[in-house]
């Protein structure tokens, strides 16, 4: 569904007994209205899925309110053979109610269950920590699920977008492919939460991106996030090339500069479409219609398929000038690339500006007014 | 079973009645020459039925004798008579005393048995005590493969074609089926071959949006097939460079590209140059091997030379 808010709906809560009289668990309860039972082990959710006939399927219609036993705070799992931009997850829960033909998701969890984690004095306990630090960290929640899914039935953002507010070190990237913003409007956020689109082209949106918002509707969402003062960032992750592909992005493009404006973009990120070998057979399963994997890819250094080299170099030069011919001074990025994808296709290497990490820094220190001295 | 052994007219027996057969051999001349020199040691197992007897086990020794122009032959015959089930449990068992099933007689033979069971469980168990698979998943897997058309069949008694790839064949439309199995039996494809074939065609078939069939009736693939130069090998080549070609056009024009570009380099003997694995790392690597110090140092001239030959600034670019 592209209009109004979409998603798997979730036909039962699963709730771990330990976190049951948690005050966040017995709201999300009320929100959702549909029958809970409280488990003892987390065992029973998981067979549950796992033997189900579709388990990719079954992890996102039924919701396990549990607590994260790790940490909160991750690494971002780069490989060395590609340049990453030093991000940090903050793990909130797993999986995701909308569907995306190639979702990393479905193969990354054995089996994907959407998790959320209740245990928040432990999640502040660990942001407090990295805050004391006094080093500018790039933290977001949409790395093993999307940001703002939970908005409908949690009050997250609430927790975390002022959270963040009181501190001059640190950033919250949100990042969507949703329109739930409207908890966002209210929130002293301080310039230090960025919201983030993840954006593709209308095709893409419409054949791959099953159960998100069109992309008029991301766009609009983000230009009323900037209206309400709140940095942006847009990622272009995957790019998919198809016949037309250019021509869809460059439109793409162009209305995304027709929304908002390029000096509230804290960066964009480019990234083609790559994934494990693992989840080939789980798309010609779930979606048999899809082309999006007989792509030409080859097996990359960190054993994932992707484009062969010069067709994604020759994409990423293309949608780079078209958005350098817009913003020439937006920060644009690529999201696990090498140093040659990178001369060739942006003329120069990350390494000649301190890596790519200080670049990202130094773009939110600029846009989401950090101070280093404080 | 009880059977009583009697003296037959070979006219008096419906050989045509193919219900019990489990065999998969036809050739009957060793058998011709086993009967005509020692004689029927082991007499055919027949049933009544109304306008005769109909052979449950036993369909070459009767076709040899039937050879040998025998008028009349002794033959075992059920009796009393028993239920369907047991008539196929007896054409199963002494086909299956004499020797292993193959993959096409296992499967004739589920394929009698599971018309007499609803679930699972009983076939499971009958199929387990005459020595045929056990496992669900496999006895309709098994069961599946009579059902295929005949080419494929043949694929696997020839040892062509595995039981894996005959079920991958069994997902194709059956005239695409057919012709995947003739190319494959015809070509002797290895099954990594056979693999790569069905998977490239797949893949364009999914890319193209057009059947499989419409691949291989193309005007290329089918000059490739009827080029009366061409031996069975370098078809099988020249099919999998035009499926390759088709599939991943952008790479195979690199690799083709490099393969230019290396041999205007003019190498020679002793130094190879080994690109980057995919064209994704940036790493080339260069082989230089020598007997003794004259051939280091005709190396090293070589290398120089190639070193100023501007097919490798191509190719590194």
């Amino acid at each position: 569904m592209k209009n109004g808010h979409s998603y798997v709906p979730i036909s039962k809560i699963y709730i771990d007994s330990h976190i049951a009289d948690y005050q966040e668990t017995i709201a999300i309860q009320s929100r959702l209205n549909v029958p809970a039972s409280t488990i003892h082990n987390i065992r029973e959710v998981l067979d549950l899925v796992l033997h189900s006939e579709d388990p990719i399927q079954k992890g996102k219609e039924i919701l396990f309110i549990t607590r994260n036993k790790g940490n909160f705070i991750k690494k971002c799992p780069g490989t060395r053979h590609y340049t990453c931009c030093g991000y940090r997850i903050l793990h909130i829960g797993t999986f995701c109610t909308m569907d995306c033909t190639y979702c990393i998701l479905q193969s990354y969890f054995h089996p994907p269950v959407l998790q959320y984690f209740v245990n928040h004095r432990e999640l502040l306990t660990e942001l407090d920590q990295i805050f004391t630090q006094k080093k500018v960290y790039r933290i977001g929640t949409g790395e093993f699920t999307d940001s703002l899914i939970w908005e409908l039935w949690t009050n997250l953002s609430n927790l975390l977008v002022p959270k963040f507010a009181e501190q001059y070190h640190c950033v919250l990237e949100l990042k969507t492919k949703t329109t739930n913003i409207e908890s966002l409007k209210p929130l002293h956020h301080n310039h230090k939460t960025i919201v983030a689109w993840s954006l593709n082209t209308p095709q893409i949106i419409d054949e791959e991106e099953h159960q998100t918002m069109s992309l008029a509707a991301r766009l609009n969402a983000a230009a009323q996030c900037e209206s309400w003062g709140y940095p942006l960032a847009f990622h272009f992750d995957p790019i998919i090339i198809y016949d037309g592909c250019e021509e869809d992005y460059r439109q793409v493009i162009e209305q995304v500069f027709s929304h908002v404006s390029p000096e509230n973009i804290v960066w964009i990120s480019l990234g083609t479409f790559r994934f494990m070998p693992d989840l080939k057979s789980i798309i010609q399963r779930r979606f048999p219609n899809s082309k999006i994997i007989y792509g030409e890819f080859i097996s990359g250094l960190d054993g994932k398929m992707r484009y062969f080299k010069p067709l994604r170099i020759n994409l990423y030069r293309k949608i780079v000038s078209w958005i350098k011919e817009i913003a020439p001074n937006v920060l644009v990025y690529f999201c696990m690339e090498d140093d040659e994808v990178w001369q060739k296709s942006l003329g120069f290497l990350p390494s000649e500006r301190g890596g790519l990490s200080r670049m990202l820094d130094e773009s939110a220190v600029r846009h989401c007014g950090l101070n280093l001295e404080s | 079973m009880h059977f009583k052994l009697k003296i037959l007219p070979l006219t008096g027996i419906d050989c045509s009645n193919d219900i019990y057969r489990i065999t998969t051999r036809t050739c009957i001349d060793d058998l011709v020459d086993s009967i005509k020199n020692v004689g029927l040691i082991n007499p055919p197992l027949l049933r009544k039925d109304k306008a005769g007897y109909i052979i449950v086990s036993g369909f070459r020794r009767l076709a040899a004798c039937s050879c040998l122009e025998w008028s009349t032959i002794e033959a075992r015959i059920i009796v009393p008579e028993k239920t369907e089930l047991d008539y196929v449990k007896y054409a199963i068992t002494d086909n299956a005393l004499q020797r292993p099933l193959n993959l096409i007689e296992q499967s004739r033979a589920l394929k009698m048995l599971s018309s007499f069971f609803s679930d699972d469980e009983g076939l499971v168990e009958v199929s387990n005590i005459l020595g045929l698979p056990g496992n669900p998943t496999i006895i309709k897997k098994t069961e599946s493969i009579c059902h295929l058309p005949w080419p494929i069949q043949q694929g696997i008694l020839s040892n062509m074609i595995s039981f894996s790839m005959a079920l991958e064949l069994g997902k194709f439309a059956r005239e695409t089926g057919i012709s995947l199995a003739k190319l494959f039996c015809d070509y002797k494809l290895s099954l990594n071959k056979q693999m790569e074939v069905i998977t490239l065609i797949k893949e364009i078939s999914a890319r193209e949006q057009i059947s499989p069939q419409e691949i291989m009736q193309s005007d290329h693939f089918q000059d490739i097939m009827n080029d009366s130069d061409l031996d069975r090998v370098q078809k099988a080549e020249k099919i999998k460079f035009y499926l390759n070609q088709r599939r991943f056009p952008e790479i195979t024009k690199a690799k083709q590209k490099l393969h230019k570009n290396l041999k205007n380099l003019k190498l020679g003997s002793g130094i190879k140059l080994i690109s980057p694995k995919n064209f994704e790392d940036t790493t080339y690597t260069l082989q230089l091997s020598f007997k003794d110090f004259d051939e280091l140092k005709d190396r090293r001239t070589k290398l120089d030379n190639i070193i100023k030959n501007p097919n490798l600034k191509t190719i590194m670019n």
